[in-house]
């Protein structure tokens, strides 16, 4: 087996169990992990949804042009400005609706081409499988972020979609493998054969049967891929590869670092949208984590004990 | 075999530490083990022989962990040994066999790597030829020194492991059902070999089984577990002609033997106690054929019968006047 | 055996599918190469006469007046005989391979080593945090290196500058890989200046990737304790720290190296934002300026060779496990 199939094959849950709705709450609320995950992913969520907000003293474009350019942080604008005057705090805040979009939709994407791409390779078996696991492997060691960045060049800069499209079309390749290995280890278990002599056709039992089966699976691709979208999205934003008039912080970025934020004593400028990636990214890992916690206790922290007592 | 016992053990308790509290997985248990001689420990499975056993080789892992009791190894308890004395003990003076040899070898070192760590872990010198010698013990070709556990078919593993547990004629060797990975014809090899080998070294061991027909042939102490306790605990002949618990009886009614008259079946009715929450009085009186009203009102405690030891009511002494007590509460 | 030829066979066909995807791209994509070259060129003011156009493309294998196939054909092979034609970007006429010689070994050396440290790092600390249980560090550190594994490349790469490499005085150089000023050569100076200038972008890599290797070696190695041939270690006397890494970490290192490979991809994208963020004429720059000015000879050369140096490492990985893992043997 290569190193490719070795590595995402360990990554499968230890026992995939149903887990019932009540028990997968209780464990997030105390998994400190997977509450500051939560949290911050809830903030991100109210930014998004809500952004006057947090910014009540906003009226008309959050773009606008201000006035007064490349000011430090002061009590009128929290964040200081840009090269054109625009107040940087606002434009923070109203860029989580861009970010977040592309976060969950490439995210959700990505995980959609991995379920049925892994899932169908395993139960087609024989050359079918044989091909997709090749497609697969091709995409999996395919540079994809210099194929990210020739595509989005060739295709025209600044697209959204575009950029969405070529996160999901270069994002899938990690999970299919993932799924395909379950898939193929749960084939077999029990609860499926009692499925097939019952009578149930192949595809109901993949999707009442085994996709239940394997949310925690999914759930963990999807905020694997989530946070691919989201570092990669702003990576390309970042090098200019973006719609430049867009609202992100990829861009916001760009700009910054066009404008020479940093050389020029603006670092504030130049690091918040940073830490809005860095904060959203992280959410979703911490998210992850927790949940790889979840469902194999055994990664969870150990209380030391006294193990010897003195009786005799 | 008689003398001062190589190994008491004494209260022993171990317990599970899990979300719904700690388990008592091992509930006061008492063993002594005479040099040479061989001691079976029988029981369904989940009643706490395992992890008696891994209690008393000083091997549990968090959430288990020794909470009472003592181990006397010669003498020295084991269980408040700082780590340093306990491994100069280790494989010198009592090694372990554990079940699955392909889980208990290391796959991606070699037979003989294995056991040079072993050697290589005390100070004791060692023939440069012991490995090849110990593996000749068990019948396996010194060859194999160089294979991979993977290589090797599943009986010459198990004896590998055997040999592994030999290479310092240890006093004691515990084994941890050894032969369940295995047909049976390899089984009874197995055994034989080992109590060949027991015969020329003279170790002692402490043989874990579900299997009675099995330890019946090569034991001569028998420790009957259920439910974390021991409910019987005697020489084997003893035992099986006359079994003083419900449970052993139970037990050895479920085995038939091919010679001997046509009997019906009985098996033991129910399933094995949930150890969070253990019945009351006698922990098996739910499935005892013989149980009466006293069973869950009163903790047996382990009364002499004859040869053997037994932890059932029916042999407590004063029954009677119990009895009778119980009946006045209940009228009145 | 078998396993090698089905190993070159993946790495042919990926390589060929590389190849492929570099050669549909440009003919797929709104525009032609010709109209944007030429865009390009009368934008500089430059004015290109149809015939050097035509030589150019040619050179990358685009000749409109050819057959498709015809094309690819040429192209195939001229990718495959090191033809890599010419720069069109910034360094018109010079030959791609000269261009990719002069970046390649400061890549590799920043990335090369800032890579492998990383994942040695990794390795040895998220050793010992899955062997210490319990206290602290197992509580602290799965969380910050979640953290620092979910951070993006480029605003380390800011974060670092803005705290060592701003202002009158900076501690550490902020762009390019030496003193522009320097002769380079094997002297103190020049050594000197090409280290301080590689600190910051390296350290960026390092804080980035270590966390990966950390959080996954962690979790293969508790998984490694839970098993059987380690109790059996402990059994054995065999000193803790010997366990650790003999026992326990050899194992759990393989799912390791496979890990390494699939993480690959990130580096490469973390090399391509940090040398952007610090003017490090590396590949990683100039595949950027490639894109920016359409240098399409270039980006198509980088492409393939991004590509097979990434195929390379996963092979390498391959034989890795295939020396450490008596089992891949067998099966191959």
């Amino acid at each position: 087996m290569s190193v490719i199939a070795a590595g995402t094959a360990t990554e499968t849950p230890v026992a995939p169990t149903r887990r019932g709705r009540r028990g997968v709450w209780r464990a997030i609320l105390r998994n400190r992990k997977a509450m500051a995950g939560a949290i911050l992913f809830v903030l991100f969520c109210l930014l998004a949804a809500f952004p006057h907000l947090f910014v009540p003293w906003l009226h008309g474009d959050p773009q606008a042009v201000g006035t007064e350019p490349l000011q430090h942080p002061s009590s009128k604008h929290w964040l200081g400005t840009t090269g054109l005057g625009q107040d940087v705090y606002t434009e923070l805040i109203y860029s989580t609706r861009e970010s977040l979009l592309i976060a969950l939709v490439a995210g959700a994407g990505a995980t959609v081409l991995s379920v049925l791409i892994g899932v169908s390779a395993a139960y087609l078996g024989g050359g079918a499988d044989d091909l997709l696991s090749m497609l697969t492997d091709i995409f999996l060691v395919l540079p994809t972020f210099p194929l990210i960045i020739v595509l989005a060049t060739y295709a025209g800069k600044g697209s959204l979609s575009v950029i969405i499209v070529v996160l999901i079309v270069t994002g899938w390749s990690y999970g299919a493998r993932q799924m395909r290995a379950q898939a193929l280890s749960l084939r077999n278990r029990e609860f499926l054969e009692s499925a097939r002599v019952r009578g149930e056709r192949s595809s109901y039992i993949i999707i009442h049967e085994v996709l239940p089966t394997m949310t925690s699976l999914i759930l963990a691709n999807f905020l694997g891929a989530a946070l691919y979208a989201v570092l990669t999205a702003a990576g390309l934003q970042f090098l200019g590869l973006g719609d430049p008039n867009s609202l992100s912080w990829g861009t916001m970025l760009y700009w910054a670092q066009n404008q020479g934020a940093l050389v020029n004593g603006l670092p504030a400028w130049a690091l918040a949208p940073g830490l809005a990636v860095a904060l959203l990214g992280v959410s979703f890992a911490l998210l992850n984590y927790a949940f790889d916690e979840i469902s194999n206790p055994a990664l969870r922290p150990v209380r030391r004990r006294r193990v010897r007592s003195a009786h005799s | 075999m008689s003398g001062q016992p190589i190994l008491e053990v004494r209260d022993l308790t171990v317990d599970y530490q899990t979300d719904r509290g700690a388990i008592v997985a091992v509930d006061n248990v008492d063993l002594d083990v005479h040099v040479g001689e061989f001691v079976g420990v029988v029981g369904e499975s989940g009643c706490g022989k395992s992890t008696l056993l891994f209690a008393i080789a000083q091997l549990l892992t968090s959430p288990a962990a020794i909470t009472n009791g003592s181990v006397l190894f010669r003498g020295q308890n084991l269980v408040t040994m700082n780590d340093k004395s306990l491994n100069a003990l280790r494989w010198r003076d009592f090694s372990v066999v554990m079940q699955s040899a392909m889980n208990a070898l290391n796959p991606v070192k070699s037979i003989g790597a294995q056991f040079r760590d072993a050697i290589a872990a005390h100070d004791e010198p060692v023939a440069d030829e012991r490995p090849a010698e110990v593996l000749r013990l068990v019948g396996i070709d010194p060859i194999h020194l160089k294979s991979f556990p993977h290589q090797l078919s599943g009986g010459m593993r198990q004896r590998a492991m055997i040999a592994m547990a030999l290479l310092f004629t240890p006093d004691l060797i515990i084994m941890d059902e050894p032969t369940s990975a295995l047909d049976v014809v390899a089984q009874r090899s197995l055994m034989m070999q080992v109590k060949e080998l027991q015969r020329e070294l003279g170790f002692a061991v402490i043989f874990v089984t579900h299997d009675m027909s099995l330890v019946s042939h090569f034991s001569e102490k028998l420790l009957v577990m259920y439910a974390g306790q021991v409910v019987e605990f005697g020489d084997t002949a003893s035992i099986f002609e006359s079994p003083a618990h419900p449970y052993s009886k139970g037990l050895l009614e479920a085995f038939p033997s091919i010679r001997g008259p046509k009997v019906a079946l009985t098996g033991i009715p129910g399933s094995p106690p949930d150890l969070a929450n253990p019945p009351s009085g006698c922990r098996f009186h739910p499935r005892c054929p013989q149980a009466t009203d006293l069973c869950p009102k009163i903790e047996p405690e382990f009364y002499q019968v004859g040869e053997v030891k037994a932890r059932c009511l029916l042999h407590e002494p004063n029954r009677a006047a119990l009895l009778a007590e119980l009946q006045r509460e209940a009228s009145s | 055996m078998r396993f090698l030829v089905r190993r070159l066979g993946f790495f042919v066909l990926t390589l060929w599918a590389a190849m492929t995807l570099n050669f549909l791209i440009p003919r797929l994509m709104p525009g032609s190469p010709e109209q944007a070259l030429r865009d390009r060129f009368s934008k500089g003011g430059q004015i290109v006469t149809t015939d050097q156009l035509r030589r150019v493309l040619a050179e990358f294998g685009f000749d409109p007046g050819k057959n498709v196939g015809l094309q690819y054909l040429e192209y195939l092979k001229s990718m495959v005989t090191g033809h890599w034609g010419v720069s069109i970007g910034s360094s018109l006429g010079v030959p791609v391979t000269t261009l990719i010689g002069h970046a390649l070994p400061w890549t590799l050396g920043l990335v090369g080593i800032a890579t492998i440290l990383a994942f040695a790092l990794g390795t040895l600390i998220g050793m010992v945090a899955g062997w210490r249980r319990g206290g602290l560090i197992d509580g602290v550190v799965p969380p910050v290196f979640v953290v620092t594994s979910a951070l993006p490349y480029f605003w380390v790469a800011l974060l670092l500058i803005s705290l060592f490499a701003i202002g009158s005085h900076p501690l550490l150089p902020n762009d390019f890989n030496y003193d522009q000023g320097l002769h380079p050569g094997f002297n103190g100076p020049f050594i000197g200046s090409v280290i301080k200038h590689g600190i910051l972008p390296a350290g960026t890599i390092l804080i980035t990737a270590v966390g990966g290797g950390i959080l996954t070696m962690r979790n293969n190695m508790i998984t490694t304790l839970a098993e059987d041939y380690v109790r059996m270690a402990r059994a054995k006397g065999i000193p803790n720290r010997k366990i650790m890494v003999g026992y326990a970490a050899r194992n759990a290192f393989l799912p390791n190296l496979s890990g390494f490979a699939m993480s690959l991809g990130f580096v490469i994208a973390g090399t391509i934002l940090v040398e952007y963020v610090f003017n490090y004429p590396g590949l990683g720059y100039m595949f950027y300026n490639a894109t920016v000015s359409t240098d399409y000879p270039l980006l198509q050369a980088l492409f393939l060779l991004v590509t097979l140096a990434v195929l390379i490492c996963v092979l390498l990985c391959d034989f890795a496990v295939f020396l450490l893992d008596p089992r891949a043997r067998a099966k191959g």
